[in-house]
């Protein structure tokens, strides 16, 4: 058992079968990296194809960075290569899912044109302060 | 604003107090990434972040960490996914 908390443990069954045991924290995030990584493969397929010919669906599950300009869609594919070769190496997944939520909260404000414009739009003037 | 008188002091006072901390509650406060990740205010170029005040309300902020000062740049108090 200790070696199975400290990274992993070969068990044979009585019919031979090898079992590993290991934390199973570290099996999630296995798991969780993989979906990741599956997701951001499906990202940079789609980017390959022209921007017309790339359907919502076609993003995985990363559908609502279908939203996002160009540019920024390549940005977030870039970051999250970046960020998920980090984790692979030993790292937390935290900032992985800190990147990926920030983008998604990029997408939703993106996505209103409204909100798009006010935060896009540069302040030359100078602001006032105002009580809250 | 003035709706929500006790959400806005409790922003205020979070903001006022460290607005670029995550750690109380990760899920609520997002640096905004790429093209609107950053916003000119008075010839200064600052990051933008959002606080989501309430399941539907959004607070978009810019912290001067230079001058200590956070420009609230919008308020939405209905989400826009609410439109849709």
């Amino acid at each position: 058992m200790a070696e199975a908390r400290a990274g992993y443990a070969i068990v044979r069954d009585k019919d031979g079968t090898t079992l590993m045991l290991t934390p199973a924290a570290e099996v999630e995030k296995l798991r969780e990296l993989s979906d990741l990584a599956l997701g951001l493969a499906t990202l940079q397929r789609v980017l390959a194809r022209p921007s017309e010919q790339r359907a919502t669906a076609l993003y995985g599950a990363f559908a609502w960075a279908s939203v996002l300009s160009e540019a920024d869609q390549r940005q977030f594919a870039e970051e999250l290569a970046d960020a998920l070769l980090v984790a692979s190496s030993g790292a937390s997944l935290e900032p992985v899912r800190e990147l990926v939520r920030d983008w998604i909260t990029t997408a939703e404000a993106w996505a209103d044109p409204e909100t798009r414009d006010a935060l896009l739009a540069d302040e030359d003037k100078p602001l006032s302060s105002a009580a809250l | 604003m003035t709706a929500q008188p006790e959400m806005m002091q409790r922003v205020k006072a979070r903001l006022g107090k460290d607005p670029l901390d995550r750690s109380a509650n990760p899920r609520r406060v997002h640096r905004l990434r790429g093209t609107l990740g950053t916003k000119m205010i008075s010839g200064k170029v600052l990051d933008q972040w959002q606080f989501e005040l309430s399941s539907a309300g959004r607070i978009w902020y810019c912290p001067d960490r230079e001058d200590r000062v956070v420009w609230v740049t919008r308020v939405n108090l209905r989400h826009p996914r609410e439109t849709e």
